[in-house]
């Protein structure tokens, strides 16, 4: 079993650092603080969709990844796209109930069901491309760099 | 983002009953812990003898402080729905974090001896610099954050117990250094379970009784509504960036917090992690009704008509408590603003002291004596300059303070939530990733602090150093992925 190389998961962080950083720029003028938002809810997303598709594997991990995707992205837009005086849910305005329930409640629950899902402790270990025989070796000199050694 | 100017006194024989109370539990357990604390295992790791609950406990109260149950409900108080989005990528930091860092780090863990998450880092890496430079930046987010959080624990205790701010940062710390240099992170992890216990239900007894006081939630959001709508807009009074600046750091960075991850070393049976995510979501979810509930209520209590619009938001918890609460709820839930700072610092003192003798020396390539002892050492020096610190100047304990998290965050995430799941990322990307953090967060956030720069409104020196980690993470990698001798797929059974 080799470590996973996965070049969609590395461009979509590549993807989300690129839109979190545009979206600082375009907040530096009042002008385009709408598109700063939505530059920042892209930048949320991929990262976090893309951290997940680096690391989260199986069918459970799958729905868990579009479900966060999907939560935070209607969450967001619900935030910035419903108007204030839509039917308030408990008291509150639409959209911040939609923001609140999609985002926090939902994946807060569904989340963990997911990982519990497809969680199996007799697979051990998603690759990390460690070096077997690393720890075995001496200190290295001062300064050195090319050897780790295990832990005092 | 924690207390850092008095808050209004909460003297009651009550509250100062049950803190009493507190104190000498937390004292007694940290007997207990030295007692059976005997190597340097036991003293980073707490033996890797952990059971799920106080594993997920323990990891819940080195994520909370103080700050959860003072500050927040101020922040509620002030920006409405704004604040929310500190702590509403709880919804999905532990399942990503189970996902991301536990099973390799588990797997590391079971292949090599592994004391700290630099460790992680330096064996993936092959890079002993990697890991000397991440311990680097830990001792440098630790100095700051635990002077931090013993000013706001002796402004805590001065509430309570009226000793003048000096004497009192002098007991907070004496206590909570007195148990985590005996018992190391062993009496941390059974401090956090009763304090991360302390904590949820003081919340939850607030919370039943700011559902009482408010007339619900119903009635809440209407009084908030007729004072301000923009409170319960889906970004408060913040602006949308700012807001979700927030959600990023605090989502994002929540997978470079060496304090909470490294409890993922600590779990003895491998097959409890299934429902670490679950648990883990409810206890602080219960947790932190408090942070939302409270802010809102008074704010409702204000508009009625019931109380006087607050000098300062940070008075919201102790003004609702005194006011609408049995005293000795108040007493529990200052003993839990206590349980969140104390457990902080136990935690950051421990990860601090592992840097500086463990990670930093493996880098120069000297090795110090006995392990435990040297990391009694270490905690204790480390306390002793943080305690300096907030005895001296609020201003240096305010200007360090506002590295810890963010620094934790840019100089981490990148090597260990990707580089652990990557195996085309370099050792030269993780020490640049690391440099470009350090650099970046330590330099822009004291411009700003200076007011040599002016950031927009949401942007700050921690989303710049983790984006800019990222960023060279990712380029220095794929620049120098031809000379990546280290990161071949390895097969591995």
């Amino acid at each position: 079993m080799s470590a996973p190389h996965r070049p969609p998961a590395i461009l979509g962080l590549a993807g989300g650092v690129a839109c979190a950083g545009a979206s600082y720029v375009a907040s530096g003028s009042a002008a385009s603080q709408g598109l700063a938002a939505w530059l920042q809810v892209g930048a949320i997303t991929l990262l976090v969709h893309a951290t997940l598709a680096l690391a989260a594997r199986g069918r459970a991990a799958r729905w868990g990844r579009r479900l966060t995707t999907a939560c935070l992205a209607g969450g967001f837009a619900a935030a910035l796209l419903v108007p204030a005086e839509a039917h308030p849910i408990l008291g509150v305005p639409l959209g911040s109930a939609l923001m609140m329930a999609l985002v926090g409640l939902v994946p807060l629950v569904a989340l963990p069901l997911c990982f519990a899902w497809g969680y199996d402790a007799r697979h051990p270990a998603p690759q990390t491309g460690l070096q077997p025989e690393a720890d075995q070796r001496p200190n290295p000199p001062r300064g050195h760099d090319a050897h780790h050694h295990g832990p005092t | 983002m924690l207390q850092s100017a008095p808050l209004q006194s909460v003297a009651r024989p009550e509250v100062v009953t049950v803190m009493l109370a507190y104190l000498a539990v937390v004292i007694g357990i940290g007997v207990w812990a030295t007692r059976r604390t005997r190597t340097a295992t036991d003293f980073f790791l707490a033996g890797r003898s952990l059971g799920l609950f106080p594993m997920a406990m323990a990891a819940m109260s080195a994520t909370l402080s103080g700050f959860a149950f003072i500050g927040g409900p101020g922040l509620v108080y002030s920006v409405g729905l704004g604040a929310v989005f500190i702590v509403l990528p709880l919804s999905i930091t532990n399942s990503l974090s189970a996902w991301v860092l536990a099973r390799p780090l588990q797997a590391l863990a079971a292949e090599r001896p592994m004391l700290t998450v630099p460790d992680a880092i330096g064996a993936r890496f092959a890079s002993p610099a990697a890991q000397g430079l991440a311990g680097v930046s830990i001792v440098v987010a630790c100095a700051g954050y635990v002077a931090t959080n013993l000013l706001a624990l002796g402004l805590v205790l001065d509430a309570v117990f009226g000793w003048g701010l000096p004497t009192s940062i002098l007991v907070g710390a004496a206590v909570t250094v007195a148990y985590t240099v005996g018992g190391g992170i062993l009496a941390g992890v059974y401090t956090d379970l009763f304090q991360g216990s302390v904590m949820a239900l003081a919340s939850a007894a607030v919370t039943v009784q700011v559902l009482r006081v408010g007339g619900g939630i119903t009635a809440m959001a209407n009084d908030l509504m007729q004072a301000d709508p923009a409170l319960l807009a889906p970004f408060g009074r913040l602006s949308p960036v700012a807001a979700l600046s927030w959600f990023l750091v605090f989502g994002i960075g929540a997978l470079g917090q060496p304090h909470v991850i490294n409890k993922f070393y600590m779990l003895r049976d491998p097959a409890r992690l299934r429902w670490y995510p679950a648990v883990m979501n409810a206890v602080m979810a219960v947790t932190l009704l408090l942070f939302v509930g409270v802010g809102m209520v008074v704010r409702a209590l204000v508009h009625r008509g019931a109380l006087a619009p607050l000098a300062r938001p940070d008075d919201a918890t102790a003004t609702f408590l005194l006011g609408y609460a049995p005293a000795a709820l108040a007493g529990l839930v200052f003993a839990g603003v206590a349980a969140a700072i104390m457990s902080s610092v136990n935690a950051f003192l421990n990860v601090g002291a592992a840097a500086i003798t463990h990670d930093i020396p493996t880098w120069v390539g000297r090795r110090w004596g006995s392990g435990l002892t040297a990391g009694r050492v270490a905690t204790l020096a480390l306390a002793v300059v943080a305690t300096v610190i907030a005895l001296r100047s609020t201003v240096l304990v305010a200007f360090l303070g506002i590295f810890g998290w963010g620094l934790f965050a840019s100089t981490l995430v990148p090597s260990v939530a990707i580089g652990l799941n990557w195996s085309g990322a370099t050792r030269q990307g993780a020490i640049a990733s690391i440099v470009t953090g350090l650099v970046v967060t330590v330099g822009v956030e004291s411009l700003a602090w200076a007011k040599v720069v002016a950031l927009p409104a949401g942007v700050s020196g921690t989303a710049l150093g983790l984006v800019g980690s990222i960023a060279a993470f990712l380029a220095v990698s794929w620049v120098t992925r031809s000379s990546n001798d280290q990161a071949v797929a390895v097969e591995r059974a």
